[in-house]
């Protein structure tokens, strides 16, 4: 059972680990950092967030919603959306994952968790965390 | 001229052309405009020139249904009426609103825009509304607002003039005129108990008027006009009903249905990315170069309103700070002044009074201490005054001034140093009309021996779950637009009302209009259906309660039935 996502849970995410920068095309993901190479994709994308010890609550509270996509494997190609995830570098990745943000707000394609309208890209990327 | 009822001779008839019942907004206005007229005008207003608790205390009256204020509080019974704790917020309503949406039942007007447009010009000058320019472009050049960069498609902002306080009582402004008036006779303590008719029900012949002090004496007219607010409407209509039990224009059971408020409450918490977030948007009550207050809010374009099938839902933004701001606000002295905010939902008068008065004194030293060094404004001395001397009642009736000011005026001083914490989104709802939402009449009885009225309001669940989509929906465009996310606090569609539910002091409805007897009160002349000479004015007459705030739609209302009663009556 996932325990209610706190506000500051919310912000240190929001503000430390890159929500703003996951909706704003025009700055895209440069407070995001990956300093260790990641094996996988997965890992990559999980570790484009700065704080994931906050990510990680919104992601299983988001898992609790949508347990059918519970697994790391189909979390990277929903968040990749079905891009060539395993070879592209962080940087592509994290401008994909931008995209994804402003195209699910436009589309309507959000998630609500525990209250917060979030798009449904950034909720798997919690979840990826979640998982990992 | 300005006449004292305990004067006039006891049981004597007053004879009149015109019998206005009620010196509010409405009645001045029609008093106003009737002057000069070969029309001989009775003006009945129970209360005086100031208030008074015993007259105030006719207003009392049970609740049921929804939590409510206190009838008693909720409207003023002197001259000026309600407007002399009005808000001074005044848009005008928009085409729409008088639109038939087939969604809603009950909605639409058998009016359109273009019946109200020509008399809304002199409806602003009289509520002494700064400007005729409503347009959004026009307040983001001259104010140097700067609205939310939503898609004008779906989300919009709406902004709204605030008249100045001291400008607001339409008994301050306008005694001198109705005291010059030669044709215009305004009797003050004159209670009106019933209106009589003849045998068939089918006229009004005179009014009952009785005084506290025992004074009783009748005013008999050619035509009568009942303008005693939303919830008065209704209660002198069915207690009007010593020859017909119904009462008056109560043919079809609608007096008293459909009562409709603006209920509001904290719906959503946008969390913004930027704790700088545009303050403009926040503080624009300010007055830059003498162009006028304003007070903006967010709303679905009527278009995509439309293609989802919602009501009408306003949202306010309320910015709420961290750091040294919310220092100031935990710290002992202002924490009563918190509980007080916190507690404006609540309707407890006794808390919230007591709180006000223990703040009072403590509010020069919070504005201080809350950011050292910068320009703090004057603590307004003489509103603090006013707390200390004021009964229980009237500080409820201060309350949004109160705020307003003294909150408002610091956070506009501070903004832009102080990093936001999250902002608060009031919900403003314009609900379908409910006729099991009504005001009745009770078994309690007033110091004059009039039934009490009793209010019982009700919301449908249509309304919850038009707030909730249309917070779905601003939370996808605060997402697209890269503010900040958005919280949802309704839970449900189907979830119970929160306990902040309020309403705006809005008392719409009561006496629908409508070209149908079996679906208004009165019909598109505000004249009761059944009846030759009786008419209702004010908002109790809007059969939905509109985008834009009632009082200067109900004044351009009153003035488009002056201009019936002069073409009809000369």
């Amino acid at each position: 059972m996932t325990s209610p996502i706190t506000r500051r849970q919310f912000l240190t995410v929001a503000a430390g680990a890159g929500l703003a920068t996951l909706a704003v095309a025009t700055s895209p993901w440069k407070a995001l950092v990956g300093t260790t190479p990641p094996r996988s994709a997965a890992e990559r994308l999980a570790g484009l967030l700065k704080h994931p010890e906050s990510a990680r609550p919104i992601g299983e509270a988001y898992l609790a919603l949508a347990p059918h996509e519970a697994s790391t494997a189909r979390l990277v190609s929903l968040v990749a959306a079905g891009a060539a995830a395993e070879s592209a570098s962080d940087s592509e990745l994290r401008r994909l994952v931008a995209a994804g943000v402003r195209d699910d707000f436009s589309a309507g394609r959000t998630a609500e968790v525990d209250g917060w309208v979030l798009s449904l890209t950034e909720a798997r990327l919690f979840a990826l965390v979640a998982l990992s | 001229m300005i006449a004292d009822a305990h004067s006039v001779p006891a049981r004597s008839s007053i004879q009149a052309d015109v019998c206005i019942i009620g010196g509010g907004a409405a009645g001045i206005t029609l008093a106003l405009s009737l002057a000069g007229t070969p029309l001989q005008v009775a003006l009945l207003e129970s209360g005086g020139e100031a208030f008074d608790a015993d007259t105030q205390r006719l207003y009392d009256g049970p609740v049921t249904g929804l939590p409510y204020f206190p009838l008693e509080t909720a409207r003023l019974r002197l001259l000026g009426g309600s407007t002399n704790h009005w808000g001074g917020v005044c848009r005008p309503f928009d085409e729409t609103d008088f639109e038939r949406q087939d969604w809603i039942p009950g909605s639409g007007w058998p009016i359109g825009l273009d019946d109200v447009t020509p008399h809304y010009e002199r409806a602003r000058e009289l509520c002494q509304v700064k400007t005729g320019d409503w347009d959004l472009e026009t307040w983001v050049d001259r104010d140097r607002y700067e609205p939310f960069p939503f898609d004008p498609e779906r989300v919009v902002t709406r902004v709204a003039q605030i008249v100045p306080k001291d400008r607001r009582s339409f008994g301050e402004a306008y005694r001198s005129e109705l005291e010059q008036a030669a044709n215009v006779t305004a009797y003050l303590g004159a209670n009106v108990t019933e209106i009589e008719v003849d045998d068939d029900g089918t006229s009004a012949t005179r009014a009952d008027v009785a005084t506290l002090d025992g004074n009783a004496f009748t005013v008999a007219a050619r035509t009568f006009v009942v303008a005693v607010g939303g919830i008065e409407n209704p209660r002198l209509l069915l207690a009007s009903n010593s020859r017909f039990p119904e009462g008056l224009g109560n043919r079809h059971d609608l007096v008293g249905r459909y009562f409709l408020e603006h209920p509001r409450f904290a719906a959503g918490v946008l969390v913004p990315f930027d704790s700088h977030l545009s303050s403009p948007f926040f503080y624009n009550d300010h007055d830059v170069a003498g162009s006028g207050r304003t007070e903006s809010y967010l709303a679905l374009s009527r278009e995509l309103q439309e293609a989802e099938e919602l009501d009408e839902v306003q949202i306010r933004v309320e910015p709420v700070y961290q750091g040294s701001f919310e220092h100031a606000l935990d710290s002992d002295d202002a924490d009563a002044f918190r509980d007080l905010a916190d507690g404006l939902g609540d309707r407890d008068i006794g808390e919230v009074g007591r709180n006000l008065k223990a703040v009072a004194g403590d509010m020069m030293t919070w504005q201080e201490f809350a950011v050292p060094g910068l320009p703090i404004p004057v603590p307004y001395p003489e509103v603090i005054g006013k707390v200390v001397d004021s009964s229980s009642a009237e500080l409820e009736q201060m309350i949004p001034d109160f705020l307003g000011d003294a909150a408002a005026v610091a956070y506009r001083n501070v903004i832009g140093t102080v990093p936001l914490e999250s902002v608060r989104l009031i919900a403003r709802i314009n609900p379908v009309p409910n006729p099991e939402s009504r005001v009745t009449l009770s078994d309690e009885r007033d110091a004059l021996g009039m039934p009490r009225a009793e209010l019982d309001w009700q919301l449908s669940q249509f309304d919850m779950a038009s707030v909730r989509r249309t917070f779905e929906i601003l939370g996808s465009e605060i997402g697209q637009a890269g503010i900040g996310r958005l919280r949802i606090l309704v839970e449900s569609t189907d979830a119970p009302w929160p306990d902040d539910l309020s309403g705006g002091w809005h008392h719409m409805g009561t006496t629908r209009m409508s070209d149908d007897p079996t679906k208004g009160v009165v019909d598109r002349n505000l004249q009761v259906h059944g009846m030759s000479n009786l008419y209702v004015a004010g908002s109790s007459v809007f059969p939905t309660s509109g985008s834009g705030t009632p009082t200067m739609t109900l004044v351009a209302l009153t003035l488009r039935l002056a201009e019936h009663i002069v073409k009809r009556m000369t």
